[in-house]
């Protein structure tokens, strides 16, 4: 098998291109539909066959998450496992991160076009890639493909990625404050981890020896492998019963669906135009201010969306590459219009995108991206939800309609020689519980699920303890943190985290949005509130006696022991040590609707639950309520949300004046 | 798609106007004309640029962000929270012609 010449001439691949055209054209190719082949299946059959192959990439996913001991797999589920077609289409995705869509289908068309004739592809490769320019999102994000034949002939891929904690960089856990790509870690651009089924032991070793923790980064590998030889040996077995032939026409079938499904849900959207605005504050290097700008128009049965206006790429690592952008996006539309339909490449068929080089949503290589997922990426995704959202409305999709969720993912980057005088770098995933946006007919969710990989969840406090110098002293929902609305954004969360037995490590900080709002709400429902990071050096923490320690609940109490020195949204890695703390806040979901349309019994449940507090329960939304049952006093709030009505109109002014 | 009549936001639809021979955007709430469906209808309604700590986001800088906060003329119902620097324009978010 030497040659695949076939698959490159759909993608318009020629021989001699550069490096970069070749990037641009395979990333946004998933945006063009698949040439149709004749199919023929009996639908029943087809039905049966659809379900087994989601069921063996579910049986993969187990494979994977079981094998790998890293909590940000194991325990946070931030791994995708997905099909492709014989030329890199992907025919199903399966949940956790949805931004590596685009990039997984290109990283197999740079896998075809550059190695197909050499050094040639094999029953039994595997093929690893990071490299953000031709995967997306940045280095962290590992991924490992392998070509599926059935005798001799290439039918299929299967494709597993892993957030592994670390593959190198300027500092451990990452770079945020790296100025190009070759700060930010071991970049691979495609080798055979697995050749002809046999490990390839110097490329297990390149990795042992690039990055601070090799053991976590050799079983996630593990675990991939492990993961696509399930998919590989069941999908030999239904081939087996099937036949090839059916097996790729139902591949081919289920991108079809998902093609005609999107399109024909685009139709129910009215021609129209629509505008959307984010901001970020800080650049990777310094405060600064930033946008990302969309229009979005609906005309001629698909969806056009062009980026002109947003920023000039970043000169610190708030980028992210063009596949992570078609990523970003793609979380989106999956998560909001054609959440029912089959998750695959056929989904963004409808759908055109223009995003300007040298913008911070398609830098110019090699730029530093590393915090993409925590930056630009959600950023975009946001900003995505809010012409979605309002061409979802105008379309009478109304349950579809959804305020942003988080659209910044504030993480802590760490490491150092951890209490077990191991050399590490890693990162804690409590951000993963954002906030939700709020709907027309729900609030969102508190503490559940972020934007580009709806399916990653936050580990257990006890896994990070076990692994890292880390004692957490709380971590929970924080109330007021959603945005305020008719429905509320769900809440976001906060956590302070002593440090523990160690004397040299290093603790970063990587967000946006403290400055400035970066997750909106929608209606009229408010952005969400900003994130907070700092820390408190030299507690005496460490000195209380355990009833004292469990008293620590809020930022207030920890103010008692020490203090607090505030950092900017993102901040490199800062020497920390034994009895040192750190804090810091993540965001909510953005609101949906006026405030004082909020039901007052719903307001009263939610400061009974401390999601809002009195205060904002009286200030924003008009509701006062009588101690100690914070029962509704119904005169009192109507006369309160009378006050806010007479307030806005003796405030407001217009503008022609 | 032919339609005299579509819900652009929680607040606000598009009708067909026969008398005036032309699409208007209405509020919801008080069926109050706002402006011709051509218009950008942040530009014909009453707003507040608000500073962020009214509402308790006290870490925002207001001279980066404020909230500009768009009414129903007539009910004073909240349109749209735009977070947005003070020197920008109104942002024309929603731009649907009925055919």
């Amino acid at each position: 098998m030497s040659n695949y010449n076939f698959a490159l001439g759909i993608v318009g691949l020629t021989p001699g291109m550069s490096d970069s055209e070749v990037i641009e054209r395979i990333t946004l190719d998933v945006l063009n539909p698949i040439c149709r082949e004749p199919i023929d299946l009996n639908p029943i059959e087809y039905e049966i066959t659809f379900n087994k192959i989601r069921t063996i990439l579910r049986e993969g996913s187990f494979a994977l998450a079981r094998t790998s001991g890293s909590p940000i797999v194991t325990e946070c589920g931030e791994y995708m496992l997905a099909i492709f077609d014989k030329d890199g289409h992907a025919a199903y995705v399966t949940t956790g991160v949805l931004a590596h869509l685009a990039g997984t289908e290109g990283a197999i068309k740079w896998i075809l076009y550059h190695y197909g004739s050499s050094p040639g592809i094999y029953p039994g490769d595997q093929f690893l890639i990071n490299d953000p320019y031709i995967l997306g999102i940045h280095t962290n994000d590992l991924l490992l493909t392998k070509p599926i034949f059935y005798k001799d002939e290439l039918v299929a891929w299967v494709a597993s990625l892993t957030h592994t904690v670390e593959l190198g960089a300027m500092e451990p856990g990452g770079a945020a404050h790296s100025t190009d790509i070759f700060q930010e870690g071991i970049r691979i651009p495609g080798m055979k981890l697995v050749e002809a089924g046999e490990v390839s032991t110097p490329v297990f070793k390149l990795l042992e020896r690039a990055v601070r923790d090799p053991q976590l980064v050799a079983l996630d590998n593990v675990a991939k492998i492990a993961a696509n030889n399930v998919v590989s040996e069941r999908t030999d077995e239904l081939i087996k019963q099937k036949g090839s032939e059916f097996f790729k026409q139902t591949l081919k079938k289920m991108i079809y669906d998902g093609e005609d499904k999107s399109f024909d849900r685009v139709k129910a959207i009215p021609d129209g135009v629509w505008k959307a605005v984010s901001y970020g504050d800080f650049d990777g290097l310094k405060r600064a201010l930033f946008k990302i700008a969309v229009t979005c128009e609906k005309k001629e049965g698909r969806i056009f969306l062009d980026f002109t206006g947003t920023s000039p790429q970043n000169p610190g690592s708030v980028n992210s590459s063009l596949p992570g952008s078609i990523g970003a996006i793609f979380s989106v539309f999956v998560s909001t219009i054609f959440w029912d339909l089959i998750w695959n490449r056929g989904l963004l068929a409808p759908v055109k995108v223009y995003i300007p080089k040298g913008t911070l949503i398609n830098p110019d290589y090699p730029c530093a991206v590393t915090t993409a997922p925590s930056t630009a990426a959600a950023l975009l995704a946001g900003t995505v939800t809010k012409v979605v959202s309002r061409m979802n409305m105008a379309a009478g999709f109304t349950k579809e309609v959804c305020a942003p969720w988080m659209s910044n993912w504030n993480g802590i980057f760490m490491g150092g020689i951890n209490q077990h005088k191991k050399l590490q770098g890693t990162i804690t995933m409590d951000a993963n519980g954002s906030g939700t946006g709020a709907t027309g007919f729900l609030d969102g969710d508190d503490t559940a699920a972020f934007i580009l990989a709806p399916g990653a969840l936050m580990a257990d406090v006890e896994s990070y303890e076990a692994i890292d110098p880390l004692l957490y002293l709380f971590r929970k929902q924080r109330k007021d943190s959603g945005g305020h609305g008719k429905f509320r954004g769900g809440n976001g969360g906060e956590a302070a985290v002593l440090i523990h037995n160690t004397q040299n490590y290093r603790i970063g900080f990587r967000g946006i949005g403290k400055f400035v709002a970066s997750t909106s709400g929608i209606f009229g429902g408010y952005p969400a509130d900003s994130i907070k990071n700092g820390f408190i050096f030299r507690s005496d923490i460490k000195g209380l006696r355990p009833s004292e320690f469990e008293r620590i609940n809020t930022f207030v109490d920890l103010e008692k022991h020490g203090v607090f020195k505030e950092m900017t949204s993102m901040a490199a890695g800062t020497p920390v040590q034994d009895g040192d703390l750190y804090y810091m806040r993540w965001m909510g979901g953005g609101g949906y609707g006026d405030p004082v349309e909020r039901d007052p019994l719903l307001v009263a449940e939610d400061v009974r639950e401390m999601k809002i507090s009195l205060e904002v329960a009286e200030k924003i939304y008009g509701v006062i309520l009588t101690p100690p049952d914070l029962v509704v006093d119904e005169e009192k709030t109507q006369n309160r949300r009378m006050e806010i009505i007479q307030e806005r109109k003796r405030r407001w002014k217009n503008v022609k004046g | 798609m032919s339609k005299d009549r579509i819900r652009i936001h929680e607040s606000l639809i598009l009708e067909w106007n026969s008398k005036e021979g032309k699409a208007k955007i209405e509020c919801l709430k008080c069926n109050t004309i706002l402006c011709d469906a051509s218009q950008n209808y942040k530009e014909c309604v009453p707003y507040i640029d608000r500073d962020p700590r009214e509402v308790n986001h006290m870490l925002i800088d207001p001279d980066w962000m404020i909230y500009r906060e768009y009414y129903c003329p007539n009910c004073a119902t909240l349109l749209e929270v735009d977070p947005t620097p003070p020197s920008e324009s109104h942002l024309w978010d929603i731009n649907i012609k009925l055919s």
